[in-house]
Order: C-alpha cells, then structure tokens, then sequence
C-alpha cells in the first residue's frame, strides 16, 4: 500500500514508519478519502443551494455593495441573475479555512492522546523506551506518524481551498499564511497533547474538548476584537493588538510571526518536558531550573498585552490585572501539577539525600556540600514548594512597578493611589492562596494511596472552583457586597474580583493574608514531619520500636 | 585468570515506600554464564531485573554490564544494543503481523538491510515461528506470544539476555521448546539471567545460580559448587531377596551415612559419601555377598531439595 518512496523516507524513523504502516491499511484509506470527499461534496451543495436563482431577490451573492448581504437582483442581457462569483468562492475559503484547522487539530490530539494512553496502559511503551533510539527520535515519529490519516483527509481538501482562494481573490499571503498557521497550532497543541497524556491523562475526547473549546474561543476573540468595540479603524489580524507598544494585529506578517514566535516557545517548552518524562516516567513533568525560564516567558507574553497606547481611557487599569489573575491562575495550577513530585520521589530524597555520591542519579556532586535551600530550589526530586514560591515571584516582580505605575490614574472618580493599593493586595492574595494550595497539592501527593493523583486532582481542583461557585450562587453578583460577606471571597481562588472591583479594608486584608500564611505554616510543617519521618534510617525506626 | 563480568552490581538497591524490595546487592555474573535465579515471590527478583533492564531506576548502588556503567538516560546507546530483556507479561501490539513486529524492533535497534532480513529470518527460524510470520498476534497461541517476545528480545543480538519468568504459564511441550532455545542462545555466547520458579528447568540450563530472599542475595554460587557442598549422593537399591540381608549388608559400607526404605517397595535409599570408586566398590561387595540386586542406581539430591534444604522460608 505504501509507496516506496515513502518507505525509504521513513527509513530514518522506524517510530513515524511503524506507525505509517499501521495506520495506512486499505481500510482506512479508503474510508478516509471517502469521509473527506464526502465533507467536501456536503459543502459545495451547501454553496450551491444558497446561490441565487432568478426569483430570488435579494441575495448577498447578488453584485452590490450592500452592508447587510442584501444585494438586489441584476440581471444580465440574456435574463440571467449575475452572480458575484468571487464572493461566493470567498464564502467557500473561509469555510474550509475555518474547517481545515479544526478537522487536523481536534482528530490530531485526540488520536496522539488516545495512543499514548493505549501505549502506557499495554506497557509497550517501555520497550520502545529501552532502545538505543533517542526520545526525540520515538516522539518526532509518534506525533508525525499518529495523525497521519487526518492529515491525508485534510491534504485531499487542499485543491478545492486552493481554488476556493484563487476564484476568491485571496492573496497568497493570507493563503500561506493560514497554512503556515496551523503547521505552528498543530506542533504546539500536538506536543500538549503528549504532554496530557505523559501527565497521565487518558481520557482523548477531555483533549478533543479542550482543542474545541480553545478553537470557539479563539475565533470568538477574533471575531470581537474586530467588531467596532475598539476605537480602531484598523482590521486587526489573528485578533491581535498592541504588544509592549508595538502594533501586532495591523501587519498579517507581524501577527503571523508573533503567533509562530509564541507556538515555538510554547512547543519548545513543551517538547523538553515530554522528552524528559519519556526517558523517565518517574520524573516531574518539568524540572524546576527549567519552571523558572518557563513561567518568565509566560509572563512576559501576557504582561506585553498591558502595554497599548490610551490604555485606560476606556477601562480601569485594575482590569488587565484581573484578566492576568485568571490567567495566572490556570498557569500556576498546571505549573504546581508538573512540579510536584509524588511519594516515592520524595521519600528517596528524604531518606537516600546524604548517601547518594556524584552519581547515577545526578543528584548533583559531593551531597554533603549541598544546603538544603539549594536543594529545594534546584534538584529534581525535592519538595516543590519553595521552587513555585519563587515561580510566583516572578509575576510579583514583574508587575509590582506597573502597579505603582498607577499613581497618575484617574478613572471615575477612583485614584491612582487607590487602584494601586488594590493590585498590590490582590497579587498578594492570590500569590499567598497558590502557595497554600501548592503545599496542599505536595502534601496530598505524598499520601499513601495509589490513587493520590485523582485525590490532589479532586480536592486542590474543589478548592479552586467550588467555593466561588458557591459564594456567586449564593448572591448574584461577585462585587456587590457588605464587608462581612466579602471576606469569604478573600479565602478563594479569586479573591482579585472583589478586591480589584472595589476594594477591602486594610483590617480584613491583613487577617485574609494572616489566616492564609496561617494555613500554609501548618500545611509546610506537616510536609517538614513527615519528610523528616521518611528520611530516618530503617534502624532508627527500629531502635524507636524496641524502645517503645 | 578470571572471566570478564557481564553483570556486575555495586550496592544496588531498591526501596519502595518504607518496603526494601532489593537490599545492598552485589551481583557477579560472569560473560556466558547462565545464572539462575531463584527465590519466592516478593523476594525482589523482578526488580533486580528490571532495573538491570534500566526498566526500574535504583535507589541506590550502580550497575555494569560488560564493565561499562549502566545509566538510566540517552547516554549510553551502545550499552542498551547490548540488553535483551524479556518481563514476565510481554506486552506485545495485536494489530501488527509477527513479521512487522519484528521489523519494527529490528528498526528500533537499528539493524540495516539485508541484515535486518536475515536477522529476523534466523530469529523466527530459532522460534519455530517462520510458518506464522504472517499471522496477526492476537491470532497467537500464549506460547507462541511468549516465543514471539523471545524473538524480539534476541533480534539485535544482545550480549546479555534477562529473562523474567520466562517460562510461566506455559505447557510442558513449550517449555521443552523454550529451554531448547536458551541452550543455543548459551552456545551462540548470550549470558543469560534468567529468573524461574520452575527450578528443574533451572536446573538443566544453569551454570550458575542466586538465591533471593525478602531483598537479600543469600546465595550466589556455581551450580558445581553448590551440588558438591549442599547435595548428597543418594544410591537407590532394589532387590529380590532379603530386605534386612541388603541393609545389613550396607552397614558394613563406611561411606554410607544412612538409608531409608521406600515404603511399598522392595527399594532402599542410601544416602553415600563415598566417590564413583568407592560406589563401585559396594556395588561389587554387594554382589559377591550374594545379593539379588535388580537396580542400583547413583542419583544427586536435586536442586528443588538443596533449595528447600537452604531453609529459605519467606512465605510467598
């Protein structure tokens, strides 16, 4: 079935052949090629039927310059309505150009997460892992070789988008451009997708959901920010506006470019950890040298947004922190998931840390030189808590001068000095209730049970969720409250909202902040007894015994 | 002068939650040896195993193979080519036909053509399993699955072979099968571990064994030494004549240490001391003492009995 051209190209890759040949039977190709050509006849019918015909009066696909789509009948010499073809096949370009992404993203990381789930479950896997192949060579191969066959249902799609474009008028640049897009989307969300699974995710359609939703939102914020929202003449591309003062969305080459510089930092990333964690499953996802660089490039990325010209003309300064909060929310709860390492870690750090010499497991040289500080900041099987309290540093830093940089803000009647005050205490409270559930997370993952994961999962994933939920059923409105009633939103994960919106007294700042810091000594001396019980030597527990 | 070390461990050790799975083990297997080993379940035998397979990341202690040090990362390709491990649940993919899953394993340990062809011809050849290269896996018998996975195991040639159970769970015609292949692998200069409790296998494939208990390595030694320090020589003698005639007759032999008679049977088992010449010494006093003597039979306690014999108890 293959041809032997492709065969000798896989030659170098016996992971892309293997799959190559398990996945090109007869079988699916014909039924993809089928399912493919059939999605393309079911669109053409579908621009076929809404075309005009000689009674229809009003069309868009009329000539005609109406805002509405609503073009009047023209008739040419012969009685014939004439037809603004190049819209009509413009219609068509951005109908596929919409489909096409979505089609080899959402089949791509369904079909990678759904594999790599069936793989670790057999345990083969392992025995791929134990070759002398390189983990980049084995992965390379799964995330080319697994989404081949959407990948053929979408190459077969590609003539009629191609025609599609030229019928339509579209410059080659918008064409490419689209093209050269989704290479970037699908190395990114494909690598995610190995991350999920590696982070022992095996449910494919919680992926393909994801891939969805991301794609929904992605076009709805497109959508938005080119409506007349923004005081802008200009049509912003890919949605995107200013970044650290420089126009983004105005040039497609800039957007494009500054889309593929983000896909490329995110899919490096990315790659490092699903490398690492192929070559040892019993490793953190990411390491904690490399949590540091990679939390700064998120930051850095988010916080360019903030910079635009008229800032906040138009809207409260303390808005951008909020959407940063929600953000920074999600980032750290993935950032504290791939930084915590469980029981059996923790325990051979505990109990083998002095022992081990400059060796096999890279513990680093000469232990009895280490302190324990740059233990916790820098080794891979330490508690993580003090390496993601210096993650969470890093947007404190970052932001703490932007925040005093408030001080001439005047909006409605609200000070600089007060929207200031604000976003200092609510980047503290949400840095304080992370690190709360950081140590959470830590002690929950050291519980003797196997399924600890869905236990740390569940409660740190309640903790976040459920009390907002709550506290927003019980009223309306998250602002809108008496002081009383406010300071329980001060002990959830989004504390920002009201104390952005409106403020808190100083008095119940400082209690939320004592009460966490409270909550977060006990939880640390918890870890602390517990590590120092594991790290006691066989004997000492047995002498402890005898004497007991 | 000694051999060259194909196995070699320093200290190694395994520890999973507050439970010592191995202990402090020292490992000597020799190039082309066959070693044995043997041991109750949870003793840590496959866990010895599997982190020699660099399958398991030790706690503690280092690992060599062929005198180069075993790491548990990319850096070592050359010495990964050198492994074959085969676990106890061979996992193996259904939807590819014998041939491919060999093709993809003679890939993945980068074997070229024409060799790869050659190669995956000897090995289903070795197998027994040419006339189903075609043939789907799932449509395998489990014995044919587990020579499959031998298959693969022993594609790229290793030089050591680690085989975990290997012969479990399979009928007497398989394991006669599997135990004819490990012979010639030993033959072709494979040093194979392999880890059994069928110890009669054991038995006729090893040249050495280790004995493992609650993490322990209790006992290491060349199955010529343990037969000559812990297995007896029995004699068994059956006879038409006299039963207390024989036995008085053997009391008079100062190699014999004592015998018991087999209840039902005309027979008496002794348990001698003496060399080959000193039993056929007996053999021909018994005769000129007019003994009927119908069988006289020199046997060794087996390795089943030594083992038992160690008083190894750990319950399984």
């Amino acid at each position: 079935m293959i041809p032997n051209l492709l065969l000798q190209a896989t030659e170098w890759n016996p992971q892309l052949f293997r799959e190559i040949k398990g996945r090109l039977k007869q079988r699916n190709l014909i039924l993809t090629g089928g399912l493919s050509l059939l999605a393309q006849g079911i669109i053409l019918l579908y621009f076929w039927m809404v075309l005009p015909s000689s009674e229809t009066k009003y069309s868009r696909y009329f000539q005609g310059n109406d805002p509405y789509g609503y073009n009047q009948q023209i008739l040419d010499a012969l009685g014939n309505p004439v037809i603004n073809w190049q819209l009509w096949w413009s219609d068509m370009f951005q109908v596929l150009s919409w489909l096409l992404p979505f089609a080899m993203l959402m089949a791509g990381v369904y079909m990678l997460i759904d594999d790599l789930a069936k793989e670790e479950r057999r345990g083969t896997l392992n025995f791929i892992r134990l070759s002398p192949q390189t983990s980049q060579n084995i992965l390379v191969g799964k995330l080319l070789g697994v989404p081949i066959v959407p990948t053929i249902a979408v190459a077969l799609a590609v003539p009629l988008h191609g025609l599609a474009a030229i019928q339509g008028g579209i410059p080659a640049s918008e064409v490419l451009s689209i093209y050269v897009l989704t290479a970037g989307a699908c190395a990114f969300f494909y690598t995610a997708a190995v991350f999920y699974a590696f982070f022992g995710g095996a449910h494919s359609w919680l992926g393909a959901i994801i891939i969805t939703l991301c794609y929904l939102m992605f076009f709805q914020v497109y959508q938005f920010s080119n409506r007349t929202y923004y005081p802008t003449d200009d049509y912003r591309y890919l949605g995107i506006g200013q970044w650290f003062y420089v126009w983004i969305g105005h040039s497609l080459a800039m957007a494009v470019g500054f889309a593929l510089v983000n896909f490329a930092v995110g899919t490096f990333w990315l790659w490092k950890s699903i490398n690492r964690r192929f070559r040892n499953p019993n490793q953190t996802l990411v390491s904690k040298k490399h949590s540091y660089l990679i939390t700064l490039c998120f930051e850095v990325m988010m916080f360019g947004f903030v910079f635009r010209d008229n800032s906040y003309s138009y809207s409260r300064p303390t808005d951008d922190l909020g959407i940063m909060s929600i953000f920074n929310l999600m980032w750290f709860s993935i950032m504290i998931a791939a930084l915590t390492p469980h029981r059996q870690t923790l325990l051979d750090w505990a109990r083998y840390r002095r022992e081990t010499q400059d060796g096999q497991n890279r513990w680093g040289k000469q232990v009895w030189n280490r302190s324990l500080g740059k233990d916790l900041i820098w080794d891979e099987k330490s508690p993580a808590i003090l390496a993601i309290a210096i993650n969470l540093l890093i947007p404190v830093v970052l932001f703490t001068p932007w925040i005093l940089s408030w001080a001439g803000v005047n909006y409605a009647g609200t000070t600089g000095t007060t929207f200031i005050l604000r976003g200092l205490a609510s980047l503290g409270m949400l840095t304080m209730f992370l690190l709360v559930a950081a140590a959470l997370t830590q002690l929950l993952l050291f519980m003797k049970s196997k399924r600890r994961n869905i236990f740390a999962a569940v409660i740190v994933g309640a903790l976040i969720i459920v009390p907002p939920l709550f506290l927003a059923m019980l009223s309306s409105y998250a602002y809108s409250y008496s002081e009383s009633v406010k300071i329980f939103w001060y002990f959830t994960a989004f504390s920002f909202l009201p104390l952005l919106a409106e403020g808190a007294a100083l008095t119940t700042v400082c209690f939320t902040f004592l009460m966490h810091l409270g909550a977060l000594t006990m939880l640390t001396n918890r870890m602390t007894y517990l590590l120092r019980k594991a790290g006691e030597s066989e004997f000492k527990a047995l002498t402890a015994g005898n004497r007991a | 002068m000694p051999k060259e070390l194909a196995i070699s461990t320093r200290g190694l050790t395994k520890q999973f939650d507050r439970q010592i799975a191995v202990h402090d083990i020292d490992l000597h297997v020799e190039a082309g040896e066959v070693y044995g080993l043997i041991g109750p379940n949870g003793a840590g035998k496959t866990t010895l195993i599997r982190m020699l397979a660099t399958s398991e990341e030790p706690t503690l202690g280092e690992i060599y193979i062929n005198g180069e040090r075993l790491l548990r990362d990319q850096s070592n390709p050359s010495l990964k080519r050198q492994i074959g491990y085969l676990p106890d649940d061979y996992p193996l993919y259904d939807d590819l036909t014998v041939w491919d899953y060999l093709d993809y394993f003679a890939r993945l340990y980068q074997l070229r053509e024409p060799r790869r062809s050659q190669r995956m011809r000897e090995v289903l050849e070795l197998v027994q399993l040419s006339h189903k290269r075609h043939s789907q896996i799932a449509t395998l018998s489990r014995g044919m699955k587990q020579r499959l996975s031998l298959a693969r195991t022993i594609i790229h040639e290793p030089l050591v072979l680690l085989l975990d159970e290997p012969v479990s769970g399979l009928d007497p015609i398989a394991r006669v099968q599997f135990r004819e292949i490990i012979k010639v692998l030993q033959e072709a200069g494979m040093t194979v571990l392999i880890s059994s409790h069928v110890l009669s296998d054991l038995e006729e494939l090893c040249t050495s064994v280790g004995v493992m208990e609650l993490g322990y390595l209790v006992e290491s030694a060349s199955l010529d030494s343990l037969f000559r320090r812990l297995s007896r020589q029995q004699i068994v003698l059956s006879t038409l004549g006299d039963l207390e005639a024989l036995k008085s007759e053997l009391k008079n032999c100062p190699h014999v240490e004592g015998m018991e008679v087999l209840t039902g049977t005309p027979k008496v088992r002794v348990h001698f001391s003496g060399t080959s010449e000193d039993s056929a010494e007996l053999l021909r006093s018994l005769i000129y003492a007019g003994i009927p003597l119908t069988e006289f039979q020199p046997t060794q306690e087996n390795l089943e009995t030594i083992f038992l014999k160690l008083g190894h108890q750990q319950a399984s």
